[in-house]
C-alpha cells in the first residue's frame, strides 16, 4: 500500500495535529528543526510514520559532509525515528561558497564515487536507510552516462533508494526537451521508494517547481505512470507557498490516494 | 562551478575567454571538457535563480521593509546578494540581517527596526531581549515602544510583544 502525506510546514501544524485521515505519513525537513527543542520536534511528528528530508548536506561536494550539519541532522533523526532519511543528488556548497540551494552534478564516474561515498557515510552515521532525490535545474551538465543510468548505478554502489520527484522530472522534461516516460523506464523500479509531487508553474515558456500550486492533471498522469511502474511506498506533497485550506489540501491528498490505489 | 554561479564578474571573464579562464583554473581534462561545454544562458539562468530564491526568502522575513522599498527591493537585493553569500542552516535569516545592515547605509528610512531586531534576536544566543526604542512600527505609525522577545522551549519561533508608550511620545 502506498502511503500519502504532506511535507510538514509550521503553518500546517494545527491540521497535522488533528491527525486527519488523509494524512497517512509525514515528511519533515531536518533543517527546519535544527534549532528546535526535542519537545517541539516530537510535537510536530506526533504518531505518524515519518521521513526525514535533508537540504544542506551537499553530498556532491568533495570531502565529507559538513560536521555541524551532519550532527544536527543526526539529532533530528534520533528524536523523530523516521522510516528512512533522504537527501538530494546535488551540491549546495563548494569549498569557496555556500550557494544555499540545490545545483546539478555531471553524471560522471568521479561524481558517482563521490556521492556514493558521502551517501554511505550519511546512512551509516544515522543508522537509517537513505534515499536520494532527483533535482530540477536550469542547467543540464553532461557526463559519461545519462541521468537514469547514473541514478541506477548510484543506488547500487551506495546501497540507497530513490526519492523520485515527479514534478522535477516533469519540469526537467519540459525545459530540457525529453520524454519523461522513456526516462522513467530506464530506472530500475525496485529502487524507487518514495515520491515528491507538487504543482508546477509556467512563465515565459519555462516550467518551474516553486512549490506553490495545486497538482495539475498532466502531473497526475505522470504520477499514475510512476506508481504503475514501481512499488512506491509513500507519496509526499511539498507545498511551501500559498498553502491551501485544510479541506482543499485534504481533497488533493484524496485525489492522490485514488491515483495510487487505482494502480 | 560555485564561482561561476555566485560571481557575475567571474562569469563575464570566464565566458569572455573560456579557454584562457580554464587554463588559469588548472583543472583536470574531464573538468576542462565540462567547462568548455557549459551553456552560458543556462548558467546565467541558474545563477539568477539562486539569487531570486534568496530574495524571495528575505522578502518573507522582512515584509514591512519590502513594502517600504516597493519595486526597489529586488534591485537592491540583487546588488547586495552578489557581494555576500550566507552560510549554514540559518542562512535566510543571516541574509536578511545583513541586507538590513546594507540598507541602513543606503536607505535607512526604509528599514523596519522592529523586523531587523527580531531577526538579530533569532540569531543571538539569548533567550530574552527587552528594548526601549523610538520608531516602533505600531498600527503603521512610528512610536516610542518596548519590544519584548522570548525564546520558549515549547515554541518553534520566538514570541514577540511590542507596546507603544504614549506617555513618552
Amino acid at each position: 500500500m502506498t502511503l500519502v502525506g504532506v511535507g510538514y510546514r509550521k503553518s500546517l501544524s494545527d491540521w497535522v495535529a488533528k491527525t486527519p485521515l488523509e494524512i497517512e505519513c509525514l515528511e519533515i525537513t531536518a533543517e527546519h528543526f535544527f534549532d528546535q527543542t526535542e519537545r517541539v520536534l516530537k510535537q510536530a511528528v506526533g504518531q505518524y510514520p515519518v521521513f526525514v528530508h535533508g537540504l544542506g548536506l551537499s553530498l556532491a561536494t568533495p570531502g565529507r559532509p559538513d560536521q555541524e550539519t551532519l550532527e544536527n541532522f543526526q539529532r533530528v533523526v534520533e528524536v523523530s525515528q523516521p522510516e528512512w532519511i533522504s537527501e538530494h543528488v546535488a551540491f549546495t556548497r563548494t569549498s569557496e561558497v555556500d550557494l544555499g540551494h540545490l545545483n546539478p552534478v555531471p553524471p560522471s564516474a568521479e561524481m558517482l564515487d563521490r556521492i556514493a561515498e558521502n551517501a554511505l557515510a550519511l546512512s551509516t552515521a544515522c543508522g537509517k536507510k537513505l534515499i536520494l532525490e532527483n533535482i530540477t535545474s536550469n542547467l543540464k551538465l553532461e557526463g559519461e552516462m545519462d541521468e537514469p543510468e547514473f541514478l541506477n548505478r548510484l543506488c547500487e554502489q551506495a546501497n540507497v533508494g530513490l526519492l523520485l520527484d515527479v514534478t522535477n522530472l516533469f519540469v526537467n522534461s519540459k525545459n530540457h526537451g525529453f520524454d519523461p516516460i522513456a526516462w522513467l523506464q530506464q530506472l530500475r523500479p525496485e529502487n524507487i521508494v518514495q515520491l515528491h509531487i507538487v504543482g508546477y508553474s509556467r512563465r515565459d515558456n519555462r516550467w518551474f517547481d516553486n512549490h506553490a500550486k495545486p497538482i495539475q492533471d498532466d502531473l497526475l498522469e505522470l504520477l499514475s505512470a510512476v506508481v504503475d511502474f514501481a512499488d512506491v511506498q509513500a507519496v509526499i506533497v511539498e507545498r511551501d507557498e500559498q498553502i491551501p485550506s485544510e479541506s482543499e489540501y485534504a481533497a488533493e491528498l484524496r485525489k492522490l490516494k485514488a491515483v495510487c490505489g487505482a494502480n | 562551478m560555485g564561482r561561476l554561479l555566485s560571481d557575475a564578474e567571474f562569469r563575464l571573464q570566464f565566458f569572455g575567454d573560456r579557454a584562457q579562464a580554464i587554463q588559469r583554473l588548472g583543472v583536470d581534462d574531464a573538468t576542462a571538457t565540462l567547462l568548455m561545454r557549459l551553456d552560458r544562458s543556462a548558467i546565467e539562468r541558474q545563477a539568477k535563480s539562486l539569487i531570486s530564491k534568496r530574495c524571495h526568502q528575505v522578502r518573507k522575513s522582512l515584509p514591512i521593509t519590502a513594502e517600504k522599498l516597493a519595486s526597489d527591493f529586488d534591485q537592491l537585493f540583487q546588488a547586495f546578494a552578489e557581494t555576500f553569500w550566507p552560510t549554514g542552516h540559518r542562512r535566510h535569516i543571516i541574509d536578511a540581517v545583513h541586507f538590513c545592515r546594507h540598507l541602513r547605509l543606503l536607505r535607512p528610512e526604509c528599514v523596519c527596526s522592529q523586523e531587523h531586531r527580531a531577526l538579530e534576536f533569532v540569531l543571538s544566543g539569548r533567550r530574552i531581549a527587552v528594548r526601549l526604542f523610538n520608531g516602533a512600527e505600531i498600527n503603521n505609525r512610528r512610536r516610542c515602544g518596548v519590544q519584548l522577545q522570548l525564546k520558549l522551549p515549547s515554541q518553534a519561533m520566538p514570541v514577540e510583544y511590542v507596546w507603544s508608550l504614549p506617555c513618552l511620545w
